[in-house]
């Protein structure tokens, strides 16, 4: 690569994609690849022909590269080994058990390798499948009449419009809910043979006839009369439902993981110490300051299920959220670095949940009474 | 007359919950990295166990202002009866 063009080249994406993005989307000559800005949404979303959700199914698709990779590099195993999979597989596994020995200080400290080292791989491996592309981009698109009804069920002023209507026939329902007709709708071009819409970049003067645009859903009642369809004269006008979505940007995986280590703590304590040893250190009956300060302790224990969670979670959905309003501001460019810092990240979080969850259970079986 | 107060109050509040959430942990990461470099220029043979506790203790902190941000998203997406600020 001579080096005399990098520079230049990447100086003209930029200039190229600040004129086509959304800031220059204000100036009448610019916005040339501007899309609309995605549909952030905080649950994950259940997909509709399958009754699972899309950070569920990311959630199996990283599982299944995780064992993929455990499979190959362990087939064959020598004891020098001279495979690279093998390599790196002992590197990552020799890190957790040194460490794992150093902090708590010998040979008691391998018993909590297994499970340190598979929440490590298995949030390091969704978290970066989070980041492929096509995660969050390739989906279904839903319909105007769905869209409608997500909003219309989760608002409150809406459910009374509907109680009093009859159920007995669909096509007499009426669109009343004020809100939910003001959702926001985006424009694709749809492709006649399949059954495929995509996208094209460029927001365009009418926002009907070129693709792109934004429309409300109550525009789409006005142009046809019915919502059902959606269909705006060969464009399909609805909202992208992601297929594939990142397995950590969904409150429930995380909580799982978090829920998982907490228990296996307590089972950590009460096999090393024994029940009466480890409940004696949450209900110390000794003097009530000791007994308010268990208790303090108590409340933690609980309060970490919370603190894994949300530290978890929030880093993931954080990422996603700035990786699309990176995607409206910046098209082609801005990307990059926050590509390289959600890698970064992905892998900082497991670490941190891993190193958390090791440090628990050694304070868990230690003993206090022996200093 | 509602809507306008409404909406807007929404956007504010999670304007200022991440704004004032912010400042702590970005306080409290500057005062940890500052005393690990501090104490890697004393001892500079010490930086592996030092670099490890400095990224186990920023990430705690930086978990405080998670928390202010999800709070704050959870105010903007999915809160309340009457949308904030739309986009595009």
């Amino acid at each position: 690569m001579n080096k005399s063009i990098i520079l230049p080249f990447f100086l003209i994406l930029f200039i190229t994609s600040i004129l086509g993005g959304a800031i220059g989307g204000a100036f009448p000559f610019g916005g040339f690849f501007q899309s609309p800005i995605a549909h952030i949404q905080l649950p994950g979303e259940v997909i509709p022909g399958l009754g699972f959700t899309n950070t569920s199914l990311t959630l199996w698709v990283s599982m299944a590269a995780l064992l993929t990779f455990v499979f190959i590099a362990t087939r064959n195993m020598k004891s020098v080994p001279n495979g690279r999979l093998q390599n790196i597989a002992e590197v990552i596994v020799e890190f957790f058990v040194n460490l794992a020995q150093t902090i708590s200080g010998g040979e008691k400290g391998r018993r909590f390798v297994p499970l340190v080292l598979s929440i490590f791989l298995c949030v390091v491996v969704s978290n970066w499948v989070g980041v492929l592309p096509g995660v969050g981009t390739i989906g279904i698109v839903e319909s105007a009449e769905v869209v409608y009804s997500h909003k219309e069920h989760k608002t409150d002023a809406c459910h009374s419009s509907d109680h009093g209507s009859d159920h007995s026939s669909d096509h007499s329902k009426e669109y009343t809910c004020k809100e939910a007709l003001k959702e926001h709708l985006v424009v694709f071009n749809k492709i006649p043979g399949l059954g495929i819409s995509y996208l094209p970049p460029g927001r365009g003067e009418d926002k009907i006839k070129n693709g792109g645009g934004v429309v409300l859903v109550e525009d789409v009642i006005n142009n046809h009369g019915k919502i059902e369809s959606g269909e705006l004269e060969g464009k399909s006008a609805g909202r992208l439902l992601p297929i594939l979505r990142g397995a950590n940007t969904d409150l429930n995986t995380t909580l799982a993981i978090a829920i998982v280590a907490m228990v296996a703590v307590q089972f950590w304590g009460i096999s090393a110490l024994g029940i009466k040893k480890y409940g004696g250190k949450f209900f110390n009956f000794s003097s009530p300051i000791m007994l308010f300060v268990g208790l303090l302790e108590l409340i933690a224990e609980l309060a970490r299920v919370v603190s894994f969670t949300f530290r978890l979670f929030g880093n993931m959905f954080a990422g996603e959220v700035l990786l699309v309003a990176m995607m409206f501001l910046l098209p082609f460019i801005g990307i990059i670095p926050f590509m390289g810092l959600e890698l970064f990240v992905g892998v900082i979080q497991a670490f941190i949940f891993s190193i958390l969850t090791l440090i628990f259970g050694i304070t868990a079986i230690s003993d206090h009474s022996e200093h | 007359m509602g809507d306008f107060i409404f909406g807007d109050l929404r956007t504010l509040s999670a304007a200022i919950a991440i704004g004032l959430g912010a400042l702590g942990p970005g306080l409290g990461i500057g005062m940890l990295a500052g005393k690990a470099m501090e104490a890697l220029g004393r001892n500079p043979e010490a930086e592996g166990p030092i670099q490890q506790n400095m990224i186990l203790a920023i990430a705690f902190t930086e978990a405080i202002a998670i928390y202010a941000l999800v709070i704050a998203i959870i105010i903007l997406f999915v809160g309340g009866t009457t949308p904030p600020a739309s986009f595009s």
